[in-house]
């Protein structure tokens, strides 16, 4: 298409008007099917008789309004994940997700990492679902060891500061202790171990859940 | 379970939903197919395919549970197309299929059949 023809002009309006629709899909998902339309119209006009306006508006119209096939693709990823044959079961990556979201932490923390990287780069979960089991919590039940690991009360000594000039030594006796950092009542520094340890092994069996819900077909 | 209105244009939607994607799976049986080529013969069986474009949203759904898969080919005229072919989880998914839809369909048309008769 190198010069703008009346017919060029409304494939351009309807593959405009088709991805502000498609607003509501995922990114690539969008493009993908932007991309397959305009595809198809290209082959469409290639192969019609003619290319004039009224029959490229033909083929628009047995394409359907841009709206009703996004609503398609909505419908369709309600099903996506539901395959006509097959397992029910969680696919390997997005189980992978579930376990190094809360334990990956143990793994040098890196395990983590990758456990973020599967959860956001599965189409399984919605973006709020992500958020929340990325922030709950960071590191996932290793949070808790790295949360006793600061200096939560700690108390630090050391002597007045009062430094022989010929010697260089110390001669105060006087010992100086501060503590510094927060500190919580016992019980309630149990209660947030249990929190941190547990939260995220509770948030990672509900995205699970969540998949798997995500997976059930829509009754119609 | 809700009967349907008998002649509702609802009936044909109904059906067609459920048969469309076995179709698009018996067509990239024979041989790989670029859209518009698939959507051309999925336009042969009257009342199959209302609106065209919903079949890209379907085909995506195929390709991401695996039924089918896709591959980019030159083509003579203009730009690479992406050819649709069958899995060979597409093509169990189908064999399962026509077994049910024959046993289905003959059961119905026996139904059917003695009803009018």
């Amino acid at each position: 298409m190198t010069e703008g023809t009346v017919g060029d002009q409304i494939v351009a309006e309807y593959l405009d008007q088709l991805r502000a629709a498609a607003d509501v899909l995922p990114a690539a998902r969008r493009e993908e099917l932007v991309a397959e339309v305009g595809a198809h119209l290209q082959d469409a006009r290639r192969e019609a008789l003619r290319d004039d306006d009224g029959t490229v508006r033909t083929l628009l119209d047995r394409l359907g309004p841009p709206q009703e096939i996004v609503a398609a693709a909505v419908a369709e990823d309600r099903t996506a994940t539901t395959p006509p044959v097959g397992s029910r079961r969680l696919p390997g990556r997005d189980q992978a997700a579930t376990l190094l979201l809360p334990l990956g932490g143990f793994l040098f923390l890196v395990g983590w990492f990758a456990g973020v990287i599967l959860l956001w780069t599965s189409e399984h979960w919605t973006t709020r679902q992500k958020v929340i089991g990325t922030l709950v919590f960071p590191f996932g039940s290793a949070s808790a060891l790295i949360l006793g690991t600061l200096p939560g009360r700690s108390t630090v000594c050391g002597s007045g500061g009062e430094i022989d000039v010929e010697t260089g030594r110390n001669v105060s006796t006087e010992v100086v202790c501060s503590s510094q950092g927060f500190s919580l009542p016992g019980w309630l520094g149990a209660v947030v171990f249990v929190v941190m340890v547990f939260a995220p092994i509770a948030v990672s069996i509900w995205l699970s859940s969540r998949a798997h819900a995500y997976r059930r077909p829509v009754p119609s | 379970m809700q009967c349907m209105e008998p002649g509702g244009a609802n009936n044909l939607a109904q059906l067609r939903r459920g048969v469309l994607v076995f179709c698009v799976l018996a067509i990239l049986r024979k041989d790989e197919r670029y859209g518009f080529d698939l959507v051309r013969a999925l336009g042969q069986v009257d009342g199959l395919v209302t609106t065209e474009g919903t079949i890209y949203p379907l085909l995506a759904r195929l390709r991401r549970t695996g039924l089918v898969d896709t591959v980019w080919r030159e083509s003579e005229a203009g730009p690479p197309r992406r050819y649709y072919r069958l899995t060979d989880q597409g093509q169990r998914a189908l064999t399962v299929w026509l077994e049910d839809w024959t046993r289905f369909r003959n059961g119905v048309d026996r139904l059917v059949g003695a009803a009018h008769d």
